[in-house]
């Protein structure tokens, strides 16, 4: 059909009534946070502990096993996955920053939100479009290179047993990504949905995780009590380690001992979590009728 | 009937926004009028969903708002008020995207998109990042966004704000080739009664949340069979004074006399009275009233009953 006719022609296709409807909102995300030169050279820095991670993995697999004083560092255990992501899980914080903190008081600026809520969309489409931009970011970085590392890990040395063996810690790798990524999300959303700047959004982002940590360590030098860690939302975010590495997890290099408890950790980021999907529906729909 | 409400009442706290809305609108263009504030652009939220009702039903092409709003956003086009753009993206990523996100495949939708461009007349411009677009351009494209999709009816919020006189006079006939060549169904939505009077052939008048004015504007503006404007030439003062004592209105104004006969008095009683006072009657014809006057009607009679029939 020739698009230089100045005339208005019938559409005669037919419009997708099911499949995922925020996905165009995702991928609209997605291509624009690429977009940005300093982002990408980010992304790609993000993925240096990857390469560090698969030389050392590879240079495991070429030691023979029949040596016993081979250092430490080069056996592929669980730990070796759950120290990778616990290096992952501290640039998911800038990157958390950098591909959240405007995606929701961006809409509100130049007041794109009626545009998308005219659609067949509803609030909590454009949530699930606008969450799944960071969380492809978050995952990016920690989900996926921690899958290749082991398949790697699979390919180069195929040991039937250790295979067996471990085979939990793909969804150990899988449960860690997402409940970190989605935290993060989460979180950055709600800061997004409550300022109308998106550089308000991240200082107060990062405001908030530094002062939660500072108090929560403060605390617990004085009072010793283990409970007083849990204040501290980083700590209660690595202590889920504990729930997915299990013991592997005490093995991480910078595995604290002054770790919160893991399940009452998950249990206040689980409520964190629906009182940010709460307060970001909430800002959404005042917006929405508001204007 | 296109959109149908059933005393619809939408309120804020305890302001009514729509009180108690009987309403019918059928194919072609309907203008929807009312002073600022009158509860226009919260009719056509509360038809789309955005904002819950109170009391009252409604329904959009037959689908009920309550529970069949995906099914009206899909075969409705809304063109919002506001200023409103996707910030970053070029004006045919933009009107693409809108596509793709009423259920368009990312082919058809960019197909589409480079096509009503042109038609909205944004052909040359649609590369440029929509941040760049003039207050004129960025209507064109929130037209463009709410037609990609080829809905059955347009709901237009103010479509010619902020645009200038040629832009503006554009957007009109973009409107009218839409309503009267293109077969759609627009409801215009607009405080300026120039505008809908050359697009619409039916008014729906708000008020304070209620319907005031409604029906066909041709009828609206008939006055009643004894209302009649004259042109004359001769004693004017003379003939006022004539009329007056037969007991009819009269009222002067730049276009003439505008005469109220007594009823069951005749036509042929001016001529008779122009006659007798050696008048020349220069034209005669019946008086009709114009939008202005019947909006200001509606605006001062606000505790009164509505105007016309639905």
């Amino acid at each position: 059909m020739p698009i230089f006719e100045q005339t208005y022609r019938k559409w005669e296709g037919t419009l997708k009534t099911t499949g995922i409807r925020w996905l165009p909102i995702t991928k609209m995300g997605i291509k624009q946070t690429f977009k940005k030169k300093r982002f990408l050279l980010f992304f790609i820095g993000c993925q240096i502990p990857f390469l560090v991670f698969a030389i050392r993995l590879i240079i495991g697999a070429l030691v023979p096993e029949s040596i016993e004083n081979a250092p430490e560092f080069l056996k592929i255990t669980p730990s070796f996955f759950a120290h990778f992501l616990w290096i992952q899980s501290s640039f998911i914080f800038i990157m958390t920053i950098w591909s959240g903190a405007n995606l929701i008081n961006g809409d509100y600026q130049s007041n794109a939100l009626q545009l998308y809520l005219s659609k067949p969309l509803t609030q909590l489409d454009y949530i699930l479009g606008k969450l799944s931009i960071v969380a492809f970011f978050n995952l990016a970085i920690t989900m996926v290179p921690a899958i290749l590392l082991f398949i790697l890990h699979v390919l180069i040395k195929y040991d039937k047993n250790w295979f067996i063996q471990n085979l939990w810690v793909i969804p150990a790798i899988l449960g860690i990504s997402l409940a970190v990524s989605v935290i993060h999300s989460l979180f950055i959303l709600c800061l997004s949905a409550i300022t109308t700047n998106s550089r308000f959004s991240a200082i107060t982002y990062f405001i908030i995780l530094v002062l939660t940590d500072g108090v929560s360590d403060l605390l617990y030098h004085l009072r010793r009590v283990s409970a007083l860690l849990t204040i501290s939302i980083s700590n209660n975010i690595y202590s889920l380690f504990g729930i997915f590495f299990g013991k592997h997890a005490a093995k991480i290099p910078d595995y604290s001992e002054n770790t919160a408890d893991p399940y009452y950790g998950a249990a206040i980021l689980i409520v964190l979590c629906v009182l940010c999907y709460f307060v970001i529906k909430k800002r959404v729909g005042r917006i929405e009728v508001i204007q | 009937m296109i959109i149908e409400t059933n005393e619809l009442t939408v309120k804020y706290g305890e302001l009514r926004a729509l009180d108690t809305v009987n309403l019918t609108i059928g194919e072609g263009a309907v203008g929807l009028l009312g002073p600022n504030g009158a509860g226009k652009t919260t009719l056509l939220r509360t038809l789309l969903g955005f904002q819950k009702s109170d009391e009252g039903k409604a329904s959009v092409l037959g689908l009920d708002i309550k529970d069949r709003q995906m099914e009206i956003r899909r075969r409705v086009g809304y063109m919002p008020e506001m200023d409103c753009f996707i910030p970053g993206i070029s004006g045919v990523s933009m009107v693409s995207y809108m596509g793709q996100l009423c259920g368009m495949h990312r082919l058809d939708a960019l197909q589409r998109a480079h096509e009503i461009l042109f038609y909205v007349g944004l052909g040359e411009a649609r590369y440029r990042e929509v941040q760049t677009y003039s207050a004129g351009m960025k209507q064109r494209t929130k037209l463009a966004g709410s037609l990609v999709h080829d809905p059955e009816i347009l709901l237009l919020d103010e479509p010619t704000n902020g645009m200038d006189p040629e832009g503006h006079e554009e957007m009109l006939a973009l409107i009218s080739d839409l309503a009267y060549k293109r077969n759609k169904n627009v409801l215009f939505c607009s405080h300026l009664l120039q505008d809908v009077e050359r697009v619409c052939k039916d008014i729906r008048l708000l008020n304070e949340g209620k319907l005031r004015v409604s029906g066909e504007l041709k009828t609206l503006k008939q006055e009643s069979d004894n209302v009649y404007r004259l042109r004359v030439k001769g004693d004017v003062l003379a003939f006022i004074e004539a009329l007056k004592l037969k007991h009819c209105r009269v009222e002067t104004d730049k276009d003439g006399l505008k005469i109220w006969l007594p009823e069951k008095t005749p036509l042929k009683r001016i001529f008779e009275i122009a006659y007798q006072r050696k008048v020349q009657i220069r034209h005669l014809s019946r008086s009709e009233k114009s939008l202005e006057e019947i909006f200001m009607d509606a605006v001062k009679n606000n505790n009164g009953d509505l105007d016309a029939n639905l």
